[in-house]
């Protein structure tokens, strides 16, 4: 079982349940599943996941490519695949509206980011708190679920209206719809937390303050890193809306101002950019909590 | 000495009292073990004595100190072993007590030389069999240096031939450090070869049947060899006439409802 959860595919999560619930049982009802020690010598064809993936990926563009080539859907709708390629190549070397691609992305990547910093600072103590202190959780738990189903590009005009249209409010936007979920994760991890470590922990002397630095926090690391990531989706979500607001600039304005005009191949182009540097940090997260939760599951 | 003086334990959810009017002494230096039948109250005992809980009625003291709350004077370790797999675990309560790291590390290879793992100081815990960690819990809990240690049905999941291991290993370390430990299990084999307090609890409420003076585990410590002692005749009749006891309990003892 360590071996199953130690080789991750790419498009799995650490814990893989059901390799789990299936470990117990003879290699034959794993048929299918990844297990190379039960499947011993290879023979005919065997594909990998990672293969898998990229036939995936392959698959839909030379799809897209066919439906282009063939002409069944007019350019200004989907453009081909190489109009794409070729739109980024110009957007990257000359720009789009006043800014090359990476000005655009730098400046989107460092508004998602800021606010990102500003909820691990802010959202874990929180979440810590509340899982900690049941009057801390009575002051925060209904303000934080009043907010949480409200869709940011509600309450955007009232962010607008109270901090301008400035740098300020844009990162405010993305911070708050970060907030929840991982303040929630933490919350969760906390709440996780082995009783018997904590009383371990006690028995050796610790004071409160020490019980949430080497037994709390480290606990609540995993639910924390998963917070993490469910944050960052939800943050790159609202980056588009949080561009609406007065932008010259970043991803979001960049495909707002290309819509305006019909310019889809940069729409296209922008959304898979977006794609792909939010994949970038999904996978590095995993690969940190691999690294540094090397514990999970297994301890 | 830890001193349990006529308490009595009822959940808060529960009509009937877990333990009720239990008195016990711990003794410096002795090996105590509990057995008794499931639901009769040992870990609520053992909860008691570490300070995990506040008995309902009564009173639980050290050296006539009551106690309020855990302390690093009375070392646990749990049926699971509950280390932490982020940081060091033997020289965890020393980083607690903020000793410099090399004060620590001189530290843990001494109790890991004492619990017989110098090799695995490196390992990580997952890499480790369960007795293997009962043992790097154990030397955790020996680091501190209590006066006292618990012992939670330390040996409950392991094999029966890793349990007989750390059966004698107990030994060892039980003379070696001469520390008063009060252990729980559901072996009598293994209470009567490590106790010399012997305390037998009955069940619904939980309350002290018998206490008897045992000398086997001596006999260990001394040289003799656990065979011999497990296949003493007195041994025998001893393990039979509990294990009667404990299948049967008889009428002689005080009825219930004489409680209530």
């Amino acid at each position: 079982m360590s071996e199953l959860s130690v080789t991750l595919a790419p498009l799995e999560l650490p814990h893989d349940p059901v390799a789990q619930m299936l470990a117990p049982y003879p290699a034959a009802w794993q048929a299918g599943r990844r297990n190379p020690a039960a499947v011993g010598p290879r023979t005919g064809f065997v594909i990998s996941d990672r293969g898998i993936t990229l036939l995936t990926v392959l698959g839909l563009l030379a799809l897209w490519w066919l439906v282009s080539a063939l002409a069944l859907v007019p350019p200004l709708f989907l453009p081909s695949p190489l109009a794409v390629l070729q739109k980024f190549k110009a957007v990257a070397l000359d720009g789009f509206v006043d800014a090359t691609l990476w000005q655009h992305a730098a400046t989107s990547v460092a508004r998602v980011f800021a606010a990102l910093l500003l909820a691990v600072v802010s959202a874990v103590p929180v979440g810590i708190l509340i899982g900690l202190n049941r009057r801390a959780r009575a002051v925060f738990d209904p303000l934080i679920e009043f907010y949480r189903p409200i869709p940011p590009l509600a309450y955007l005009p009232l962010i607008v209206i109270w901090f301008g249209i400035g740098e300020l409010s844009k990162v405010l936007l993305i911070y708050l719809a970060i907030f929840a979920p991982l303040a929630i994760a933490t919350l969760h991890g906390v709440r996780r937390v082995e009783q018997n470590r904590l009383r371990a922990a006690q028995t050796l002397g610790a004071t409160r303050w020490q019980l949430v630095r080497h037994v709390i926090l480290p606990s609540a690391v995993p639910d924390i890193l998963t917070g993490v990531r469910i944050g960052l989706g939800v943050g790159w979500s609202t980056l588009v809306a949080a561009e609406l607001i007065a932008a010259t600039r970043g991803l979001g304005f960049m495909i707002q101002s290309a819509a305006q005009f019909l310019v889809t191949d940069v729409v296209i182009m922008g959304i898979l950019v977006i794609a792909l540097i939010a994949s970038t940090f999904e996978y590095g997260l995993r690969w940190l909590q691999r690294k540094y939760v090397p514990w999970e599951g297994r301890a | 000495m830890i001193r349990l003086q006529a308490v009595s334990v009822t959940y808060p959810s529960a009509a009937r009292p877990v333990l009720r009017n239990l008195s016990l002494d711990l003794h410096d230096g002795r090996f105590t073990v509990v057995i008794g039948a499931s639901g009769c109250g040992k870990t609520t005992l053992l909860n008691l004595i570490a300070g995990f809980l506040q008995p309902t009625a009564g009173s639980a003291s050290i050296d006539g100190q009551p106690i309020t709350g855990p302390g690093a004077e009375r070392g646990v370790v749990f049926q699971s072993d509950a280390l932490l797999p982020w940081q060091e675990n033997v020289a965890f309560g020393l980083r607690l007590a903020g000793q410099s790291l090399q004060q620590r590390q001189a530290k843990a290879r001494e109790y890991l030389a004492l619990t017989g793992l110098q090799d695995y100081a490196d390992a990580a815990i997952w890499e480790l069999s369960g007795g293997m960690r009962q043992r790097v819990s154990l030397a955790r809990a020996l680091a501190v240096d209590p006066r006292f240690l618990l012992l939670d049905e330390p040996l409950g999941a392991l094999d029966a031939l890793t349990r007989e291991q750390m059966q004698e290993h107990l030994l060892q370390v039980w003379k070696a450090s001469g520390k008063g430990i009060f252990m729980i299990t559901h072996s009598v084999e293994e209470a009567l070869f490590l106790a010399t307090d012997l305390v037998l609890l009955r069940a619904r409420p939980g309350r002290v049947a018998s206490v008897r003076r045992l000398h086997f585990g001596e006999r260990f410590a001394a040289g003799e060899s656990a065979r011999s002692i497990k296949s003493d005749p007195r041994f025998v009749s001893l393990r039979e006439e509990i294990l009667e006891q404990l299948l049967h309990p008889q009428a002689d003892e005080v009825p219930e409802e004489a409680y209530s």
